[in-house]
């Protein structure tokens, strides 16, 4: 059993533990104090997170921010000092070791990396190998039949459009075009955990259309997490973002997508606000203009709302107040003025408060 | 697996460091083995003693094979896991869908493939020595097996170094030097008393190349593979970030065991076996598979030592450590079947102080009885000593006595038809020999195992007759020698039965053949008999004659049996100093097959008696020729009733049989063509791999896809 981090006390009701559970249901990935140390450097520090089957989640940050690190302890590559990684594996025939299906494993688990694509961004050209012959050393080391493989290049060099790269030694290829190869080689096997650490870099616009259009094709996956500093892709293609910030998880929101919003009977409204240096309790007005709002931080709020007149309302009143409010926009749009702030130093988020859209979703409900 | 050990190698094969090394170590190997064949055919001509085709070429050629291993090891495992982590591709091994153990078999195998091919090329090289000379081919085999017991072993090493390190130059170093150290450690463990039997490889080499198994140094290897093997897991269970309690368990155990095996040998010193601890004597339990039994004595010897009371004690007086090892293998041999013989080592110096005054020498010493050897020996460590504890044990009735004062070819002359070789080569045996003038000491004592008269050229004094009567009637054995136109006393004759035929045997074919005179028989039919045992090689019978028992004088109680016979093409020539030689039968002359030598054996009392028609085969001009000295030592050795084991032969591979094809293989193939091949493979590779870079966009993908899958999309 376990609990997700922050957990509203409102939550505790009985719409709100249905919901819970069909949460725990559907948590492919739980991370518990994930502790990274390099050198004397916090690269991750006390770290939670749940995240849902299917999703596909895209990490942005500053440079430095431990995007890099958190993809290198997801997969495996290196331990965490401290904490936890729990996938949970969700294939009913599959026992491994004296263990029941569905039951948690770890990422250097062999049943994950069976199931493993992973792209690294420090992958270089192994000398006089082709292309081709690399693909089909990815897909021996995860035990794949020749044949098998094979056809797996022949669909993916389609998708991802290498079948010019195939029969050229590695060497020669520029460093797009080894970047194409390396993101290809994580798809070998049909995986389903998928991971991607700046996959996007040096990739020009038309490759980096044709990633996008293929990540947001995926289906039948259980996760799929990609790192990049290109805000707009991570917008259009994930389906839930998380801001680093300094070692940190600062802010996990949901793409509200145009589609839900109209298909879902009480559409949910989400903005994040920055006050400077408000001289009233902003959240006094939650009751009076029907939000729901949350500090989170210094000088930073989480507002959500079924009715964006009420946002409308909310910045009047605050005006009046005499607050200045540095900006007030929904989640996606506020990714960009929000790094600009952290990176200033102006802002910063109280982790113990920091509560994610995705868990007032099933309370909103 | 077999996949991805397949991809694995075939990429490390298209590395160009390792085509080269790989080029490199085929051509060391063949030019060395060719060198070393030309220098066994020179040496072959020089009919230098004791020389194997073995011991000249196989062994050193192991030597070269197992460094090349090393070699292609280091340079393999420095492009395996250091270039992937170099390339950032070390995600490969740390993410692969195998077991730690799979990956570590995965490694290991393409490391063993590199490891084999000059172990391949090795075993190609012996097979064709193989059809051309009797090596041993149980040495062989036992040769390759420390060759290839030495290349898992340091493949386990290697890739232990290795696995960490990020570039392949870098890698490379570090085997080269973890491969030094090894062998400096392992040189240090052999010369230290107390850690002699901890040898990690190099005693198991030696061993095994000389046919020797030591249970104890194959359980010492076993249980370094496992640290080793430990070593390893816990090196990959932390690259894969996973659990390293079970290596820990295993490293523990391996290190218990190492320890504790140690321990139980105690004592176990190349010097001391009185103590061998609780599984000492199963541990010191060694199979000798060579089929010379080099490590190993003969029933008959082995018997003897078991009967021998007291302790036997050698001391080696050699002032260089280096040659200490021959002498401590033969006392290794001895004391497997005599536990109480003991061995030290001391300097000339240590005796005198004028130590160049004073030869080197070993001295073996049983009870009150002392014998001692000139050291270097012209023989085999173990052989020479072996000669030293027989002849101590029997040498009061072991003499073999030449006759002297009828004119016989005489071991102090200065002629070609003296025999001061053979004599001198008795000696060197270890045989006490003496000359009798039997006219001055007409009675043969009975000490003599074996009389010799070689060739009488004149009449023989009553009281001389009368002694060698009493001596043969007695039992003692002969070995005589005839000559045409000897003197021989008619007593004897008859006593022996064997009578000579006239004339002076040809062989005219054989001189068409290549002999420098018709009357130079070579010979290579043999009888079976015991004396013609592990001679493989021709004899030559210079001015020989033709021998027949005497069927009126033949004695029942007497065994004839011919040991030699010519081929049916042989004449006996009446005029053989006629410049032109003709088979005449008008005259007489005879054309069959001729017994030459004949022996006699008595079946009451055991006497052996060997008639030779002829004398000069073993004289100073003609004992080093073929197998004429082995075959005189034989004659000896039987008529003693000695194991021939004991006894200076002619190792069976002391000779190649040469053809045109065979010399053709051995002088270019492996030192020319086969790398030449190899070359232009390389350099095709090379030029293929440039043309495919330079080669268009595959529109042919796309026809290939769609004549499989149907019309693309794309």
């Amino acid at each position: 059993m376990w609990f997700p981090q922050n957990w509203n006390p409102i939550a505790l009701t009985k719409p709100g533990l249905r919901t819970l559970f069909k949460l725990m249901k559907q948590c492919c990935l739980e991370i518990k104090n994930l502790d990274k140390l390099l050198g004397n450097r916090a690269a991750i520090s006390q770290l939670n997170l749940s995240i849902s089957k299917g999703k596909k989640i895209a990490l942005l940050g500053l440079n430095g921010a431990g995007k890099s690190s958190f993809i290198r302890l997801l997969v495996g590559e290196s331990k965490p000092d401290d904490g936890q990684i729990n996938y949970k594996i969700d294939q009913p025939e599959i026992k491994h070791k004296n263990r029941i299906s569905g039951l948690e494993v770890g990422p250097q688990d062999l049943l994950f990396k069976q199931s493993l694509g992973y792209q690294s961004d420090t992958m270089l050209a192994i000398g006089e190998m082709t292309g081709r012959e690399y693909l089909n050393l990815c897909g021996s080391f995860k035990k794949l039949k020749h044949k098998i493989i094979n056809k797996q290049i022949d669909l993916i060099s389609l998708k991802w459009s290498i079948a010019n790269l195939l029969e050229q030694p590695m060497s020669t290829l520029s460093k797009g075009n080894l970047q194409k190869l390396a993101i290809a080689q994580a798809f070998i096997g049909e995986p389903k955990w998928l991971f991607f650490d700046e996959p996007c870099q040096s990739l020009d616009p038309l490759e980096q259309d044709r990633f996008n259009q293929n990540i947001k094709d995926l289906n039948d996956i259980q996760l799929c997490i990609f790192s990049t500093h290109n805000v707009s892709h991570a917008l259009e293609v994930a389906d839930e973002v998380i801001l680093f910030h300094q070692a940190k998880i600062v802010y996990h929101f949901k793409i509200q997508s145009e589609a839900n919003q109209v298909s879902e009977k009480h559409p949910q409204y989400s903005y994040l606000m920055v006050c400077k240096n408000p001289s009233i309790n902003i959240c006094e007005f939650s009751a009076e203009l029907d939000l729901s709002i949350q500090r989170i931080g210094q000088q930073v709020y989480q507002i959500q709302t079924t009715k964006t007149q009420s946002i409308e309302q909310l910045k009047k009143n605050l005006q009046q107040e005499s607050v200045v409010i540095e900006f007030c926009l929904d989640e996606a749009q506020a990714v960009m003025p929000l790094f600009r702030l952290l990176a200033s130093g102006e802002i910063n988020f109280d982790q113990h408060n920091l509560v994610s859209s995705l868990q007032l979703e099933g309370a909103g409900q | 697996m077999r996949q991805v050990i397949f991809q694995l190698f075939s990429n490390l094969l298209k590395r160009k460091s390792l085509q080269i090394s790989i080029l490199i170590t085929t051509l060391a190997i063949g030019i060395f083995a060719t060198l070393s064949y030309q220098n066994f055919l020179y040496l072959q001509a020089q009919n230098i003693s004791q020389l194997s085709l073995f011991n000249e070429i196989i062994k050193p050629l192991s030597g070269l094979v197992l460094l090349a291993q090393l070699f292609l090891i280091s340079a393999a495992a420095s492009q395996l896991t250091p270039y992937l982590n170099d390339r950032g591709q070390q995600g490969l091994m740390r993410h692969a869908n195998f077991s730690s153990h799979s990956l570590i078999g995965i490694n290991l195998v393409v490391l063993s493939i590199f490891s084999l091919m000059p172990f391949a090329y090795f075993c190609l090289i012996s097979f064709s020595y193989l059809q051309i000379s009797d090596i041993d081919g149980w040495l062989v085999v036992s040769t390759g097996f420390a060759l290839i017991a030495g290349g898992l072993l340091f493949s386990l090493l290697i890739l232990s170094v290795t696995l960490f390190i990020k570039k392949p130059l870098t890698a490379l170093i570090f085997s080269l030097c973890s491969i030094l150290l090894i062998f400096v450690l392992d040189e240090f463990l052999r010369n230290q008393p107390s850690t002699q039997s901890l040898s990690i490889y190099l005693d198991v080499f030696i061993h095994l190349r000389d046919g020797l198994i030591v249970a104890n140094e194959i359980m010492f290897l076993i249980l370094w593979l496992l640290f080793l093997y430990a070593v390893l897991l816990i090196s990959f269970q932390k690259l894969r970030l996973l659990s390293r309690l079970a290596g820990r368990y295993l490293l523990v155990i391996s290190v218990l065991l190492i320890g504790g095996n140690s321990l139980l040998l105690k004592n176990i010193s190349k010097n001391d076996s009185s103590n061998t601890g609780l599984l000492g004597g199963v541990t010191l339990t060694k199979w000798d598979i060579s089929q010379k039994k080099s490590n190993s004595l003969t029933e008959d010897f082995a018997q003897k030592l078991a009967d021998i009371n007291a302790p036997i004690v050698i001391t080696a007086v050699i002032d260089d450590e280096k040659n200490h090892d021959e002498i401590r293998q033969a006392f290794e041999v001895i004391q497997q079947y005599h536990q109480d013989t003991q061995l030290t080592f001391t300097s000339r110096q240590s005796l005198t102080n004028q130590s160049s005054m004073v030869d080197q020498f070993v001295s073996v010493q049983i009870a009150e009885q002392q014998q001692s050897l000139r050291y270097p020996f012209d023989r085999s460590a173990k052989e020479a000593i072996s000669r030293l504890i027989l002849q101590l044990t029997t040498r009061n009735n072991q003499w073999i006595t030449f006759v002297e004062g009828h004119g016989e070819a005489t071991p102090f002359g200065q002629s070609g038809r003296d025999i001061g070789l053979f004599f001198q080569s008795l000696k060197q045996l270890g045989w006490p020999v003496a000359m009798q003038n039997l006219s001055t000491q007409p009675i043969i004592s009975q000490n003599t195992k074996v009389l010799v008269i070689v060739d009488s050229k004149k009449q023989w004094l009553v009281g001389e007759l009368d002694g060698l009567m009493d001596y043969l009637k007695r039992g003692g054995n002969l070995l005589l020698m005839r000559e045409a136109q000897d003197k021989l006393p008619d007593e004897l004759q008859s006593f022996l039965a064997i009578k000579t035929l006239p004339g002076t045997l040809i062989d005219w074919q054989g001189y068409q053949s290549g002999t420098p005179h018709p009357a130079i028989l070579i010979v290579n039919q043999f009888d079976d008999h015991p004396i013609m045992a592990g001679i493989n090689s021709l004899i030559a019978f210079p001015w020989s004659q033709g021998l027949i028992v005497d069927p009126q004088e033949q004695k029942p109680s007497n065994q004839y049996q011919a040991i030699i016979q010519t081929h049916k093409g042989v004449w006996s020539e009446f005029n053989s100093e006629d410049v032109e030689l003709a088979f005449d039968p008008d005259i007489g002359e005879l054309r069959q097959p001729f017994n030459l030598a004949y022996s006699i054996k008595n079946k009451n009392n055991g006497q052996r008696i060997v008639v030779i028609g002829d004398t000069s085969f073993l004289s100073d001009s003609a004992i080093n020729n073929y197998a004429n000295q082995q075959f005189a030592l034989n004659l000896i050795s039987w008529l003693s009733s000695q194991s021939f084991e004991t006894q200076q032969h002619k190792n069976r591979d002391s000779f190649v049989r040469a053809t045109p094809l065979s010399h053709f293989i051995m002088s270019w193939l492996f030192s020319l063509i086969i790398p030449l091949l190899l070359g232009f493979i390389v350099l095709s590779r090379i030029f293929k791999s440039r043309r495919l870079a330079l080669k268009p966009a595959s529109q042919n993908f796309y026809e290939k896809l769609n004549k499989n899958n149907g019309p693309s999309n794309e």
